[in-house]
């Protein structure tokens, strides 16, 4: 890992744990995660005290449905399972959907179809023992292109260093590839 | 709803990697989870079935006004 370079430095997990029947999951050398079928899948050892801020860049499709994209805070393996909260805009057609949820149990940060998509969640101090806050700008296409843009806090002051993608309506299989940023300031 | 004991793989770098058995902690948060998914689809459905009304009702007060659909649309999005 380069800590001389300004900018986004990729981060290679120390490791990453899947669930569901017939998943699959593999770390890349350039520090990249390819996953298939998961239902659920921890991002182990990417936070730490070498960054403040981070970056998750996330391609990913259901195998099947569609469904809100939501993310736990881990340590050490385990979720955070408490003291979510969030705001989201969406944009679908000419639909706008604005609305906020409070005290959840994972925040959301995307929505996803059959159709590739897309999701860049910025997120701010997860490994500082203080609240940590995310911003996520995603993309996706169902019965055309719609925008989805959650913003949100984990209102626990603890320490992270990972992360579960889920999923927020149901237990959904997913497939795609996943790479960590940190900023170096 | 009980949740059957289920594998967890953890996966390294190297290409090397572990499988267990979900202990009872991990088996009672995705009950949980299971639990609160159901919650949160009868609150999701039970808010887009009243927003769905209110844009029918809308619809229905501004064609009595005059209004035509493709004014409707145009002007409100309904």
């Amino acid at each position: 890992m380069p800590d001389l370079i300004n900018g986004l430095v990729a981060i290679t997990p120390t490791s990453v744990t899947r669930t569901g029947t017939g998943s699959t999951a593999s770390i890349n050398s350039d520090g990249s995660v390819v996953f298939g079928s998961c239902n659920t899948l921890t991002v182990n050892g990417v936070f730490s005290s070498a960054y403040d801020n981070y970056l998750i860049n996330i391609r990913y499709l259901y195998v099947s449905g569609l469904d809100y994209l939501s993310m736990r805070l881990s340590s050490n393996g385990t979720d955070s399972v408490s003291g979510y909260a969030y705001q989201r805009f969406e944009a679908d057609g000419t639909n706008f959907v604005a609305a906020r949820s409070m005290s959840e149990t994972s925040g959301l940060i995307g929505y996803g179809s059959m159709t590739e998509s897309g999701v860049s969640v910025y997120l701010y101090s997860p490994f500082l023992v203080e609240t940590t806050s995310y911003r996520s700008i995603g993309a996706t296409y169902y019965t055309g292109s719609g925008f989805y843009e959650p913003i949100g806090e984990h209102l626990v002051s603890s320490s992270y260093n990972g992360f579960t993608l889920r999923d927020l309506i149901t237990p959904r299989t997913k497939s795609g590839l996943l790479t960590v940023f940190g900023f170096n300031q | 709803m009980p949740v059957e004991p289920f594998e967890i793989t953890t996966i390294y770098p190297d290409g090397t990697s572990e499988t267990r058995w979900s202990t009872p902690e991990e088996i009672a948060q995705r009950e949980a989870d299971i639990v609160a998914f159901e919650d949160d689809r009868v609150a999701r459905e039970a808010a887009e079935a009243e927003h769905a009304a209110k844009r029918e009702s809308a619809k229905a007060k501004l064609a009595t006004l005059g209004l035509t659909p493709d004014e409707v649309s145009a002007a409100f999005g309904l």
